[in-house]
């Protein structure tokens, strides 16, 4: 019996122990959530749910320096983790029950986080979904304007050809709404010019190696092609021209730091970048801040893309660091609403970390 | 017939508890250090949090509630000496056949094909055990690829992220306000009227037999398929649970590869912290839930830290390999004793 005991206690303290390893390094911190509002010491919750996309770290990067920068936050918490709807509404949850005072959401669906969301609303806690909407009142959309995404490339692509040749279209995931509509933007800029075929349609899954395989098997068929656009899978596409030893054609990219590199320095290299900033993260800060504030703002802000050529030199250089990855999102600031420096954008980190 | 065998070695008294009061501190060892990690999480996080109550306790029991389903079911399915890794895959299936018939559906109509549902999940479980049975081929390999199946299925039933639920019918497993207790109870029931029956029936019994010893079972008289082909249609209903309940929560549905396998391998985590062994034949299904519930609570008290999620992740990891480590020790310390 007492054998027993023993062995009981001693799965008890086991337990114990782990449970003391895991709440080590976090003492007490009690309560200073929540009750911050109107001096000015906020505290901005943050949720993604794709974790180890580039794009989607640079967010929250962005959150955390406009947090910073602003100099009215003590404290980002950052729920970041993969998962859907499920994961998501328990982790806005969570932050509500941190006592945050607003929440910068990149929403996983439409639809499913609106109840999360207006129970937020109800709790005075300002949400503000950012790069895809919600279609809730409760919560304000920041997002990028995508049509206009496709649009403006199209119109700088048909520019380059002088508004005829063949072009291959590269697009994301089909089916994906980001993708739809760039899709929409793009055709509807090539309607203007009848004598611009789209000769080749492909899927890139945005996955940069697949989409410089496809480039290398179309250069390589037997087809024409004047110009290629891009739904942001850029660089592998310029790569795959050098590897066959051929000169470019123009191609249409996003703001991928090495792209935008390229359009700089190289200048065999024919296109131009339309910018789909990651900082939009900071921008949805912003908002959050002004509508803190008591600062009156629009239930939707829709930024329009930039579209960097390789004639302004300038902006180029401007959107070029060559110490950042490949993929880093370079358009990294979105006036007026950004307000911090770059080097607070790359160190990566919040108010009192 | 005078072959000497070599002596039995006779099992010493102490893993032999005769008192109840023994037996029952012997086999609730683990479930009970369990609930000691949960009350100190639980306890835990009311220190973190400013107004601690039952918003809290909504968010733990609601938001959980598709893993723990998803748990038992994997479980079950354990116990009886298997492992399913199509658990996940059918919770999404599931979800998505709910939330496409149910959109636009009354309370009523929506009970209906909850329970239509169900009778799916027991459907899908029986045809896998049967698959297992008559093919020879181990469980991981046929879950592994019926997952596939399943996930196709749901891809095809709907494509793009939609469907709808009753709301009632969301307030059933959700609770509507701040209420916690719907939740808890929809755990409750299945196993208290399911569950619990089942695990004293013979049934029951030859699915632990199954589980300890496939051979001993046989000479037992067990009828393995039987057994095995009740644990998967269990387990089956479990999944078409977990199904409806992520239908309730997020109030349509999504064909995801990512949920899917997210929650196949957290089912894996919560059994195995759950105390029931991966070898089949031990554990019972009050550790899974507990488990469940501790697992989200680690990475959900570590966010207002400032603790970067992935270090959280680390933290959850390092709990469960210290708890099974400790708990295997433990046991083979008992079988050696």
């Amino acid at each position: 019996m007492a054998h027993l005991a023993r062995r009981t206690v001693t799965t008890s303290v086991a337990f114990s122990l782990a449970l003391a390893l895991a709440a080590c390094g976090g003492s007490s911190d009690k309560g200073s959530g929540g009750g911050g509002n109107g001096g000015g010491d906020y505290i901005i919750g943050v949720s993604n749910t794709l974790v180890g996309n580039g794009w989607r770290e640079q967010m929250i990067c962005a959150v955390k320096a406009q947090s910073l920068a602003s100099g009215k936050v003590t404290k980002v918490i950052s729920a970041n983790r993969n998962g859907g709807p499920t994961e998501q509404i328990a982790d806005l949850r969570s932050l509500i029950s941190q006592g945050v005072d607003a929440i910068v959401v990149n929403p996983s669906d439409p639809t499913k986080l609106n109840s999360v969301i207006e129970e937020a609303k109800k709790k005075d806690i300002v949400v503000v979904a950012v790069d895809s909407a919600v279609t809730t009142d409760a919560a304000y959309n920041v997002t990028n304007d995508q049509k206009e995404y496709g649009r403006l490339g199209g119109e700088a692509l048909a520019e380059m050809l002088q508004g005829k040749g063949n072009v291959v279209e590269m697009r994301g995931i089909a089916g994906v709404p980001a993708d739809t509509d760039r899709h929409e933007g793009f055709m509807e800029a090539l309607g203007k010019y009848p004598d611009m075929k789209v000769v080749q349609e492909t899927n890139t899954g945005w996955d940069f190696s697949k989409g410089g395989q496809q480039a290398l098997d179309i250069l390589n068929s037997a087809e024409k092609v004047d110009g290629i656009w891009t739904s942001g899978i850029d660089y592998t596409v310029v790569n795959a021209f050098e590897t066959l030893g051929i000169d470019p054609v123009p191609v249409i990219g996003a703001d991928n730091n090495e792209f935008v590199g390229m359009l700089l320095n190289d200048d065999k290299v024919k296109g131009a970048a339309v910018t789909n900033p990651a900082v939009i993260g900071g921008v949805g800060t912003a908002i959050a801040l002004d509508v803190l504030e008591g600062k009156s703002v629009d239930k939707a802000t829709v930024l329009t893309p930039e579209v960097l050529t390789k004639d302004d030199k300038e902006a180029l250089k401007a959107n070029y660091f060559p110490d950042r990855e490949s993929t880093y999102s370079s358009a990294v600031q979105v006036k007026p609403y950004t307000t911090y420096t770059n080097e607070q954008l790359f160190a990566c980190k919040g108010p009192g970390e | 017939m005078t072959v000497t065998a070599p002596p039995v070695p006779q099992m010493p008294p102490p893993t032999q508890p005769r008192g109840r009061l023994q037996r029952f501190l012997r086999d609730e060892a683990w479930t009970g250090a369990l609930v000691l990690l949960f009350a100190g999480l639980l306890f835990w996080q009311s220190t973190q949090v400013r107004a601690w109550g039952s918003f809290e306790l909504q968010t733990l029991a609601t938001s959980t509630l598709p893993l723990v389903f998803i748990a038992l079911a994997q479980g079950v399915v354990v116990i009886a000496g298997g492992i399913d890794l199509s658990v996940g895959a059918q919770m999404v299936l599931f979800n998505c056949v709910a939330a496409s018939l149910m959109e636009g559906a009354g309370f009523g109509s929506s009970l209906a094909l909850a329970a239509l549902t169900l009778v799916l999940g027991a459907v899908v479980g029986v045809l896998t055990g049967w698959i297992i049975t008559v093919s020879g081929v181990p469980d991981i390999i046929v879950t592994l690829a019926t997952s596939f199946i399943w996930l196709g299925l749901a891809l095809w039933i709907m494509p793009q992220p939609g469907g709808g639920a009753n709301p009632s019918f969301q307030e059933m497993f959700v609770g509507s306000g701040t209420a916690y207790w719907p939740a808890l109870l929809c755990i409750a029931v299945p196993l208290l009227v399911v569950w619990v029956p089942l695990r004293r029936s013979r049934i029951g019994l030859s699915i632990y037999a199954l589980g300890s010893d496939p051979q001993a079972a046989f000479l037992a008289g067990v009828s393995a398929p039987r057994a095995r082909m009740t644990a998967y249609a269990l387990a089956g209903m479990f999944t078409a649970l977990a199904g409806l309940a992520t239908t309730a929560y997020t109030g349509g549905g999504q064909a995801s590869i990512a949920v899917a396998n997210t929650a196949t391998l957290g089912s894996v985590a919560a059994v195995v912290l759950g105390g029931i062994a991966l070898t089949g034949g031990v554990g019972g299904l009050i550790g899974p839930v507990l488990a469940v519930w501790c697992l989200f609570l680690i990475p959900a008290n570590l966010l207002s830290f400032g603790v970067d999620p992935s270090y959280g992740e680390v933290v959850r990891g390092v709990v469960i390999v210290l708890v099974v480590l400790s708990g295997s020790l433990l046991r083979r310390k008992w079988s050696k004793a």
